[in-house]
């Protein structure tokens, strides 16, 4: 530092172009030296390091760039899957409640066929249990009306049926029994 | 233990035995003993019945006749002239009941065979075999 | 509808007066010795023949029993009629036929009892033809081999143990495990796929509750115009039961002898025979193995022989039969099923464990059995019934492994899915039988794997919704395979589309 000191001080005596543009030529050189360590310094310490950063970010940018193409891609082609999934679920939804309304449409009509026919089964059971109580109600006429022939008739021959009479009946019999 | 006679042995006994002139006495007797004898007392009247059966078979029918008023002796002649042409029987008896529920014709019941002209059984079958209900 | 006509009622007594005969003849007679427990023994009539009908005169009327026992001294009738008219002493007289009963299509849509007396409350049965209710089975010459299809319209039944027209099946289980229902769903479904087939259903000693029900039933599903039934009740006495299954063989032969084709149900045989250990032991005949007769085996196979397919020659009717046996916790080896299982072309075993699962109808697989096969089923249910029973046997065999879970290699695993699924899809609510296409294609959608991501409790629900589908969307090739023709590759293809389609509504 001594050196430098005692190199500044005596600079003064020459009176030439640079003095008298004001440049101290050895403030110059020295300014000239210390800028070049300077730049030596950054050059080895912090330009490495600071183009390193920005290289790593150039390249992070880059990469985020192609990722952002790619997602892009990516989110056109799902759109489009589920677009078309979508449209396949709302066929096949359709085709489902087709199905189940047909289903409903079956058991409707079966039930109604049912009652129809439960009801007209009522009916024609009514119709055929007023016809059995009339013919009931014939046979027992009938079988009264048998027993009352019996007995009427069994009165009149106890009465009318003489000897005689027996006596013709019973040659009838064997006649017709031979 | 012997074997048990079915009641066709022994009314086939019973019968030989009659048409070939055993007494009425010794037959009954030996009959009643062996019914006491195999407790079967109870089947008398059937017995009875197969030997009368027996009998018509060999060709002596013996039947009874029952009719609602008397029958002339013409009539009756008439009906066992009628019963030895059906069973073909030599020999025909028939003892005559009257009856007057009957109401008229006659009832003639033989061994294993019935003729019923009567006209009660006429009524009958009106009132049941032709019944509806 | 007719009114009470004094005219008509006139004409009818009339007509039965004139009709009286005046004179007859000498008629063999003979007397009632002694009544009781529904038999009267009888002295006289050496003439009678064995199942001659004889004519009791009773206070009442005739009462009709045929003869059973010809003894030395005696004739053991069973009574046809309540026993309490018939005294000792009343006069008995040969009818001079054996027992017959009214036969024809009058008897169609009417319940009966074993001597064609009606039990419907309505009219007197007007038949025009008398049949035979003992009568010898067709010979061999006058038969042809069974080879038509008597579809059930139950699934597991058509698809593996397949009944033909002639054969005689026998269905055999414990109580209350569904046997009856069979028969009933075999019924019906004669009427819902239109076959023609006439059902004669017989009850021996059935509750009379049972067979109103029953009746009404057969009336709902519109079965009853072609069905006769022969009821019996457990108060009536033991020769009506006895009688009941020949009276309607009876019946049933009619139709068979006039080139048609009908179906007897027997339910159930085991009655029958203790109705007939009952009457044999009254009839003091020798008591063999559990008390039963020693003919108790000729008892059922004089009966079921009567039901064959006759040859062409004599019309190519047939009469097929569905006996049922009732079996004591489970025992097919006892003495009446025995007897009835070598009887038969086969038997369909119910089981009540199955039952108790929730599978209903509750067949079991392993036991049941029809000697008759593939000769009788359509071809359209044989062409994929090859599959079902395979993946079934496979199932079985793997059973016990369904509780590892987990553990079990994929196949085992894919066999274990396919066997519950197809053992699902064989359930069947009663009186829901199927008819051929609807047994086709839900057979293929199981085992052609259609239904395999469906859940297993799902499977009738998709198997309803496939059909409704297939049904409405392809009629026309539907009611081809209904016909029973095999299903073509375009018929497949219809049906996997459908299948897979309707089958993502539902899958898990």
């Amino acid at each position: 530092m001594n050196f430098l000191s005692t190199f500044a001080e005596t600079a003064e005596p020459q009176g030439d172009i640079l003095t008298a543009l004001g440049i101290d030529w050895r403030l110059l050189i020295l300014q000239i030296v210390a800028f070049l360590i300077l730049v030596w310094l950054l050059g080895k310490f912090v330009y490495p390091w600071l183009m390193k950063s920005v290289d790593e970010r150039q390249k992070n940018i880059e990469d985020a760039a192609k990722l952002a193409k790619k997602a892009h891609e990516s989110a056109v082609e799902t759109q489009a899957e589920t677009a078309e999934l979508l449209a396949q679920a709302r066929k096949e939804a359709a085709g489902i409640v087709e199905t189940a309304k047909l289903e409903a449409a079956q058991m409707a009509s079966t039930s109604e066929t049912r009652a129809r026919t439960t009801a007209e089964s009522i009916v024609a059971d009514a119709h055929t249990q007023l016809q059995r109580d009339i013919d009931k109600a014939r046979h027992e006429l009938h079988d009264e009306t048998l027993e009352l022939i019996a007995l009427a008739t069994e009165k009149v021959v106890r009465n009318t049926h003489d000897k005689k009479a027996d006596s013709r009946l019973i040659a009838d019999s064997l006649k017709e029994a031979r | 233990m012997a074997r048990k006679l079915s009641r066709r042995d022994l009314a086939q006994y019973a019968a030989r035995q009659l048409t070939d002139g055993a007494p009425y006495k010794k037959i009954a007797m030996q009959l009643a003993a062996y019914l006491i004898e195999s407790r079967r007392t109870n089947e008398l009247s059937v017995i009875i019945r197969d030997i009368a059966a027996h009998l018509a078979y060999m060709g002596h029918v013996a039947g009874t006749l029952t009719s609602a008023h008397e029958l002339n002796a013409e009539t009756v002649k008439a009906i066992e002239t009628f019963t030895k042409q059906k069973t073909g029987a030599s020999n025909v008896s028939l003892d005559t009941i009257i009856d007057e529920s009957v109401l008229g014709g006659i009832k003639l019941e033989l061994p294993g065979t019935e003729l019923d002209t009567t006209i009660t059984r006429q009524l009958t079958i009106l009132k049941t075999r032709y019944k509806k209900a | 509808m007719s009114e009470l006509s004094i005219t008509q009622l006139s004409k009818e007594l009339r007509s039965a007066i004139e009709g009286l005969e005046t004179a007859g003849d000498l008629d063999e007679v003979g007397v009632v010795l002694r009544v009781g427990d529904g038999v009267a023994w009888i002295h006289g009539l050496r003439s009678a023949g064995y199942s001659e009908v004889l004519q009791i005169e009773t206070d009442n009327g005739i009462t009709e029993a045929f003869a059973l026992n010809l003894l030395e001294d005696e004739i053991g009738a069973v009574l046809l009629g309540e026993d309490s008219n018939v005294k000792a002493g009343q006069t008995v007289r040969l009818k001079g036929t054996v027992l017959t009963v009214p036969v024809g299509p009058e008897l169609l849509g009417r319940v009966v009892d074993p001597l064609g007396r009606p039990l419907d409350g309505g009219p007197a049965i007007k038949a025009t033809a008398q049949g035979l209710v003992e009568r010898n089975a067709p010979g061999v010459m006058d038969r042809k081999s069974v080879h038509e299809p008597l579809m059930t319209g139950i699934v597991s039944i058509d698809a593996m143990f397949p009944i033909g027209r002639g054969q005689r099946e026998l269905i055999i289980g414990d109580r209350q495990v569904g046997k009856t229902a069979i028969a009933i769903d075999t019924m019906i479904n004669q009427g819902k796929q239109n076959t023609g087939v006439i059902n004669v259903y017989v009850a021996i000693g059935q509750k009379r509750s049972k067979i109103a029900r029953l009746v009404e039933r057969l009336k709902a599903e519109g079965v009853m115009a072609q069905t006769i039934i022969v009821a019996t009740s457990p108060s009536d006495p033991a020769s009506m039961l006895y009688l009941a299954p020949y009276s309607a063989t009876a019946m049933g032969e009619y139709f068979r002898d006039n080139s048609e084709h009908a179906l007897m149900i027997y339910d159930d045989l085991t009655k029958h025979a203790v109705a007939y250990r009952q009457m044999s032991l009254l009839l003091r005949r020798p008591p063999g193995r559990e008390a039963y007769p020693g003919d108790v085996f000729y008892l059922h196979s004089r009966l079921l022989e009567r039901s064959a397919k006759l040859s062409d020659a004599l019309g190519g009717g047939s009469l097929t039969a569905l006996p049922i046996i009732e079996t004591q916790a489970g025992d097919i080896s006892a003495y009446i099923p025995t007897n009835v299982i070598s009887i038969t072309d086969g038997q369909i075993f119910l089981e009540t464990d199955l039952f108790y699962q929730g599978i209903r109808p509750a067949i079991s697989a392993g036991l049941s059995v029809s000697r008759v096969g593939g000769a009788a089923q359509t071809p359209a249910v044989k062409s994929v019934s090859s599959h079902l029973k395979l993946g079934l046997s496979q199932f079985r065999e793997l059973a016990s492994f369904t509780q590892f879970g987990s553990d079990l290699d994929d196949s085992t695993k894919k066999q274990i899915e396919r066997g519950q699924r197809l053992t699902e899809l064989l359930k069947q609510h009663q009186y829901q039988p199927l008819s051929v296409w609807q047994q086709v294609v839900s057979i293929v959608c199981v085992t052609a794997g259609y239904f395999d991501a469906v859940p297993v409790a799902k499977i009738k629900d998709v198997q309803t919704a496939v059909l409704t589908r297939a049904w409405a969307d392809h009629k026309k090739e539907m009611t081809i395979l209904d016909s029973g023709a095999k299903p073509t590759e375009e018929t497949s293809k219809l049906i996997e589309t459908v299948a897979t389609t309707v089958a993502k509504g539902f899958n898990g």
